[in-house]
């Protein structure tokens, strides 16, 4: 497979694993207008739950999806105590204090998973199924990595029907876009916002369990991934999914073509063209209008 | 008389406690007196962020790239015995950060504001990180270790500090005039300025200051003494390494700051003690440490938001005339809804 | 009566949509000059473009003959602008004294004054006088240690007054100054401007809605509607004149 073809998989990898955990920050930022900084350590949490459930040599493919959606829940109920303990406490005060709370959080969070799990590195393997490549033709396509591109367009798409749909969909639009109004309209702010907190960390738990394998797994792990979707949302537009999505593997690939292009390069891609977009289009690909 | 009295405390109480860092060498175990020395410069780095925060209300997520640069510079004068005096490689590493911040500033803060603008600092941190991590000459990721100490000529007299107790007071010595600066700088009109300017920026402008002229000299100061910081920290540790420019490093004088309260001058320094404090009681156990700082964090955020020297002030009487008041959260513009 | 302020020709559009359109009119040295229409008329957007809060799409603002289309907001107040909003605007942290010693400290810096001579960091003991002097002038000078945002409302707008006020102005241009003050409140607030506008000779451009104080107050009254001047003159003139009334009938009802 040529250097292309190398590049353009590992940019739609990397993409697609940006996405599974942008999707939930952004999430959390068009509904409670915070950028989560805690979002990274949930996504370890949801790693290690994954890990403590199948261990290091998982057998059965379903079984690994299985216990990454039950990290997921696991932590979507460790998001709705959080949001009842702490950041409800913070609704009605200065955006300021709820991300300094998230900070909070994440220190918090890094500590917990050091004393439960230990700093050593742990390592998963991928269930059998996931584990070789597809060859077509001379492209050599990891099954693992069209088995997290599968994932990120599933979780896209369902968060799509969600949002253009379904009622709830609606209703958290509305919530999003003007809670007072939404308030007045008769629908249940407080129940909507805490229920898109458990939703959005619910999604970073699953994703923490579906990317756990072939990696190295540590309580920093989150933290990089953090800020890659740091990246895809505020390029991608704050609060948008679909720009989220776009945005992900946009910067995916670039990276992935300045790699090939300039090889001695670091890892800085991403970042210049993040910078570019403040600068430029600081709302990002897909603007969600405020109200 | 009373009044007097109380004028004269505030001063007094900083001799006292310049007095005891100051003896630290001659009682304290080398342990102790690295973490002191450690503690110095994340309460001058502290400061520094806070001028930004506290002061002119704008958010700062990527501190750390001024620090590292301040910090590297002085590496490599150090570890290649550039001839330059010591005195003049500080001086140098804190231009440089003065000049990244001025740049900085001037294509962002007219740009940008709140969340966008925080945002863009931690991009270029990480920007000045991978760049760091690339460069062989700068030790790639491993770093520069093994930095030796300065000595200084000052005439015929030489001042030698490889020690750990000299460097600590040449160290102590600097952060003190560094802080003894800023604090005028804070308390005169400059301060004030950013202050109303954090108030309220189109009233500000309505009295005819040029707010974004402000806004860019506040960062490059900040910018400045952050790598001043750097600056004096490397030779006392002795290795630098790209994460000194990472992300959890832009986060600790965020941390400190808002432990100790953004709302007064000294909330920064007062959150870094009690944070070097709970670090190294808490270091033994790993996971600890971050477990009992973001504890603590979360429970001042919750009861006391405006940090411990906030909440020990709501008790005494009166404040100063100049001094802020602040008790209610006011860095929401900082944050969200920053001037268009 | 030399001119204060020419506008010539001003337009302002959001796309497609004319918020102002060749608004053209004169204010006098001395006037006092209000601006009335119904909502959605353009007057603050005409404000924001005087002021330097927004740019115009055409047209020119001129200020005592100087060109200011193109300055900033604080270069226009260092021209002489004065401006107070709907909703006072102070340093809702500062205490009332902080406040006006912020705007004096800053008016001697304004480029043409001299060099204030003054090293300490605390303010200059000058400025905290002629503070105290502007806060008793405006009748709160028992207000001085108290947090802004802790002030009453009315308090509040003399607070703002005396913001404007330190930076010795030369025209005032007042956002709704009777906005949200009672009865009683709107005659003080209608004395202090005719105060001001005696003491200091000062030009003030207002918006205003409500009638009875536009027609007690202004010298010159000028209407617009949909962004366009519809009648410019004084007070009687207007009340009287076709297309104005034309324009508020049917409104008057919902004056309170």
């Amino acid at each position: 497979m040529g250097i292309w073809g190398f590049a353009l998989l590992n940019g739609l990898s990397v993409g697609a694993a940006t996405f599974l955990v942008a999707a939930g920050l952004t999430l959390i930022f068009g509904i409670l207008k915070i950028l989560n900084f805690a979002h990274g350590v949930f996504f370890t949490v949801g790693a290690y739950i994954t890990f403590s459930l199948i261990g290091a040599a998982p057998e059965s493919t379903w079984a690994y999806i299985g216990a990454s959606l039950l990290a997921g829940l696991v932590v979507g109920v460790i998001g709705w105590g959080t949001d009842l303990v702490v950041l409800r406490r913070l609704r009605s005060v200065d955006h300021s204090y709820t991300l300094i709370a998230t900070f909070a959080l994440l220190l918090v969070g890094t500590g917990l998973v050091k004393l439960t799990w230990g700093l050593s590195p742990q390592s998963v393997s991928p269930p059998p199924l996931l584990q070789d490549a597809w060859t077509i033709g001379t492209l050599v396509l990891p099954v693992y990595s069209l088995f997290l591109m599968a994932a990120a367009v599933v979780v896209y798409l369902a968060l799509e029907a969600l949002f253009t749909w379904s009622r709830i969909g609606k209703i958290i639009n509305a919530v999003a876009r003007d809670p007072w109004m939404a308030g007045l309209l008769g629908i249940n702010v407080p129940a909507v916002m805490t229920g898109a907190v458990v939703v959005s960390f619910m999604l970073v738990g699953l994703a923490g369990g579906l990317m756990l394998a072939n990696q190295s797994l540590t309580p920093e792990l989150g933290n990089v991934y953090l800020l890659l979707a740091f990246n895809a949302v505020i390029v991608g537009g704050l609060g948008s999914v679909r720009g989220a999505f776009i945005a992900a593997f946009l910067l995916g690939m670039a990276e992935s073509v300045v790699s090939v292009l300039l090889p001695g390069m670091p890892g800085i891609a991403i970042y210049l063209i993040l910078i570019a977009f403040l600068l430029i289009r600081p709302q990002g690909l897909v603007h969600v209008e405020p109200a | 008389m009373k009044a007097r009295l109380r004028r004269l405390a505030p001063p007094v109480f900083a001799l006292l406690v310049l007095g005891v860092l100051a003896s630290l060498p001659w009682w304290a175990s080398s342990a102790v007196l690295y973490v002191a020395g450690l503690t110095l410069t994340a309460g001058l780095f502290a400061l520094s962020w806070n001028l930004l925060f506290g002061y002119a209300g704008i958010a700062s997520f990527g501190h750390a790239a001024f620090f590292s640069i301040g910090a590297y510079f002085t590496a490599l004068a150090l570890q290649h015995q550039w001839p330059l005096h010591f005195l003049v490689t500080l001086g140098a590493a804190a231009l440089a950060g003065a000049v990244l911040a001025c740049l900085l500033g001037a294509l962002a803060l007219t740009r940008l504001s709140g969340i966008h603008f925080a945002v863009l600092t931690l991009a270029v941190a990480e920007v000045v990180r991978a760049l760091i991590s690339a460069s062989r000459t700068l030790g790639a990721e491993d770093g520069l270790s093994g930095l030796p100490r300065p000595d200084m000529a000052f005439g015929g007299w030489v001042l030698r500090l490889q020690s750990a107790a000299a460097y600590y007071l040449f160290l102590l010595a600097v952060c003190a005039l560094a802080a003894a600066a800023l604090w005028l700088l804070c308390h005169g009109r400059f301060g004030r300025v950013l202050n109303a300017l954090r108030q309220d920026p189109d009233r500000t402008a309505f009295i005819g200051l040029d707010v974004r002229r402000y806004r860019i000299a506040a960062f490059t100061i900040s910018g400045a003494v952050a790598a001043l910081a750097g600056a004096v920290a490397a030779p006392w540790t002795q290795i630098v390494s790209p994460e000194t420019a990472g992300w959890l490093h832009s986060a600790q004088p965020m941390l400190n700051t808002l432990l100790g309260g953004s709302g007064s001058f000294w909330g920064p320094l007062v959150g870094s003690v009690v944070n070097a404090v709970l670090t190294y009681s808490t270091r033994t156990l790993a996971g600890v440490s971050e477990l009992v700082s973001g504890a603590i964090l979360l429970v001042v955020i919750l009861i006391a938001p405006s940090g411990i020297v906030g909440a020990l002030s709501r008790r005494s009487s009166r404040p100063v005339a100049g001094e802020r008041t602040a008790a209610a959260p006011t860095s929401a513009a900082a944050i969200e809804g920053g001037p268009a | 009566m030399s001119a204060a302020l020419e506008v010539r020709g001003v337009g302002k559009n959001y796309g497609p949509l004319h918020v102002l359109r060749e608004v053209d009119f004169t204010v006098g040295t001395g006037e006092i000059f209000a601006v009335i229409g119904p909502n959605g008329a353009g007057k603050t957007t005409l404000f924001r473009v005087l002021t330097g809060e927004a740019a115009s799409n055409g047209g020119s603002v001129r200020l005592h003959g100087e060109d200011i289309t193109r300055l900033t907001v604080a270069e226009r107040v260092h021209r002489g602008v004065g401006r107070t909003f709907q909703v006072a605007r102070i340093f809702p942290e500062f205490t009332a004294l902080q406040n006006v010693a912020v705007a004096i400290e800053a008016r001697r810096r304004f480029p043409g004054q001299p060099r204030a001579r003054h090293w300490n960091w605390r303010p200059d003991p000058a400025v905290v006088a002629e503070a105290r002097a502007q806060l008793d002038d405006l009748g709160l000078s028992s207000r001085t240690e108290v947090q802004a945002r802790l002030l009453s409302h009315g308090d509040r707008k003399r607070l703002e007054f005396a913001l404007m006020l330190s930076l010795r102005p030369s025209i005032l241009m007042l956002d709704e100054p009777m906005a949200g003050t009672a009865a009683d409140d709107r005659q003080t607030m209608a004395e202090l401007i005719l105060k001001v506008r005696r003491e200091r000779q000062v030009t003030v451009v207002m918006t205003e809605h409500d009638m009875d104080v536009v027609f007690s107050l202004a010298d010159r009254v000028m209407v617009l509607n949909y962004g366009q001047v519809i009648a410019v003159g004084e007070p009687q003139a207007v009340r009287r004149d076709d297309k104005v009334r034309e324009v508020y009938l049917g409104r008057e009802a919902s004056h309170a």
